[in-house]
């Protein structure tokens, strides 16, 4: 009788609202919190690993974008268009509320793939936007008295007047 | 929902140095993340990794002096955001003569000769006097002709570097400028380097930790002829590079070309230039002619390569760019730019934009 092989055996993980989801283990290598978690533990994990910090929504979204991104890397060459044209979708998907939620779930679990192309995500979403747009995605409150920000402004008046504006 | 500051810098880490100049006015917290040296450091670490595909930039004073134009070079030639100029610089005699880590070094003549190293994008900057000339007062100042600026890593330190030859003395001067330090030293072993005044005002070429020009060898290792000067910044030496093959200066006109990886030496004939690149840095037998598709006419010099192996190319006299690619591929296009705000005297420097501010300077207890 052939033994269960290492990448069937499946991980069973608990978000906030209690919702539970299996995973294939070989899946469960890329949330490095949950892997290192596994790992501490002498024995098999069998009963579900608790996230108090992760909600079902980003669970969700996290476990579909690496499932899909184990099929492109498994699959046939055409993946790589495949796989832009996905993550395309998926980045324009969430609102920017979902994406800033999913950052922090991704950070906490320490998917670095999704990490690194969500950090990429923001930073080309805020890049050419003006300095109102950025507090209101990030929900900063604006610290500066009215003289101290126009003083800011002035100061680096080169970058506010530049080729492209928003 | 706000995201922690770890995470903040992350995402920075992947913006321009346009975009994180204007967020600092977000708030006073993106200020001072932003703001930070270490934060500063780590972002042009970043962004010249070679994984990162951000193609270094080409720079110049715009006719006028009113600001300092960008111009970036892939996907296609294309201008950038541009830095204003200080007030105090419009100046006529103005000149780019170096640049490094996002610092521009420049060359002014009125009202006082005067070196300055200038970050145009955090506006950091230090006047350089010009080293003491007290054994000649009749020349007080040597036209310069190789000069630029290096970073000293193991002291986090700026040099500016002068090599130069006064008229009636035929012994070359080279010496280096500290800026933490605040003063100039003399190099040791430039004697039989000889800057070479036909070939005008050069700009230093940056490359495996050292800087580059070329000028006239006249020791004993080596016929006399041009080869390539190599100030090492950790040693503080000079030694020398030959070139591919001899050079009879009145042929050929030479300039050293680089970026992206690239150390290369252009060879221009009456008719057409060549270029040559070295495998293996400071290897001679490693000389070896690229084979791409290069200008037919000697109108043009090489200002750089690209991250994808491209050559930007500008026009001696208007100044237009082009770019040529590799032969036999399809990128055999060629496109061609007009610079804004430029006239005769313009000249192009690589750079690469930073947040950086210069070390402060203590002078050295005698």
């Amino acid at each position: 009788m052939s033994g269960i092989s290492d990448t069937e055996r499946m991980i069973t993980l608990k978000t906030v609202e209690g919702t539970l989801f299996d995973v294939k283990s070989s899946i469960a290598k890329d949330l490095k919190t949950v892997q290192a978690f596994i790992d501490d533990s002498d024995d098999d994990v069998t009963s579900p690993i608790p996230l108090p910090n992760v909600f079902t929504r980003e669970l969700s979204r996290i476990l579909d974008y690496l499932n899909n991104h184990h099929r492109f890397r498994s699959g046939i060459e055409k993946a790589d268009e495949e796989m832009a044209r996905y993550d395309a979708e998926f980045a324009k998907s969430m609102s920017h509320e979902e994406l800033k939620a999913l950052i922090l779930a991704a950070n906490y679990l320490n998917v670095k793939d999704l990490l690194e192309f969500l950090n990429q995500t923001v930073a080309d979403v805020i890049q050419n936007k003006s300095v109102e747009f950025v507090r209101n995605f990030f929900g900063i409150e604006n610290d500066y008295t009215p003289e101290e920000e126009e003083k800011l402004r002035n100061e680096n008046e080169w970058a506010f007047n530049g080729v492209e504006q928003d | 929902m706000t995201l922690p500051p770890e995470l903040l810098e992350i995402i920075f880490l992947r913006l321009p140095v346009r975009s994180l100049i204007q967020f600092k006015c977000v708030c006073k917290q993106w200020r001072s993340l932003i703001s930070d040296p270490y934060f500063a450091k780590l972002h042009y670490d970043v962004a010249i990794a070679p994984t990162h595909n951000n193609n270094t930039k080409l720079l110049y004073l715009s006719s006028d002096f009113s600001r300092a134009c960008c111009v970036k070079t892939e996907p296609s030639i294309h201008h950038d955001y541009p830095f204003k100029l200080q007030e105090t610089y419009k100046n006529h005699s103005l000149r780019i003569i170096g640049s490094c880590r996002g610092f521009v070094l420049l060359r002014n003549y009125k009202p006082k000769p005067v070196l300055i190293l200038w970050n145009p994008a955090t506006g950091s900057h230090v006047r350089v006097p010009y080293p003491n000339n007290s054994s000649n007062s009749e020349f007080p100042c040597p036209d310069f002709f190789c000069h630029g600026v290096v970073y000293e890593k193991s002291n986090d330190d700026y040099l500016v570097i002068m090599g130069s030859v006064r008229p009636l003395k035929r012994k070359p001067e080279w010496k280096f400028f500290s800026v933490r330090s605040n003063s100039w030293k003399e190099i040791e072993g430039g004697d039989c380097f000889t800057p070479n005044i036909s070939m005008g005002h050069q700009l230093g070429l940056l490359y495996n930790e050292a800087i580059h020009w070329l000028v006239v060898y006249n020791g004993s290792d080596y016929p006399r002829g041009i080869v390539i000067v190599a100030f090492d910044i950790a040693t503080k030496t000079l030694s020398m590079i030959p070139l591919p093959y001899p050079q009879d200066p009145s042929q050929w006109e030479l300039s050293l070309v680089g970026g992206a990886g690239f150390f290369g030496i252009c060879m221009l004939n009456e008719f057409w230039p060549y270029i040559f690149v070295m495998k293996e840095y400071k290897v001679e037998s490693s000389w070896i002619l690229i084979d791409m598709l290069l200008p037919s006419d000697n109108t043009m010099i090489p200002l750089c390569f690209t991250q994808s192996g491209d050559v930007v190319w500008m026009n001696r006299i208007n100044k237009d760019l082009i770019k040529f690619g590799k032969l036999g591929s399809n990128e055999e296009e060629l496109q061609e730019f007009k610079l804004d705000f430029c006239d005769k005297d313009t000249v192009l420097v690589m750079f690469n934009e930073s947040l950086l501010s210069l070390p402060s300077s203590c002078r050295q207890e005698e």
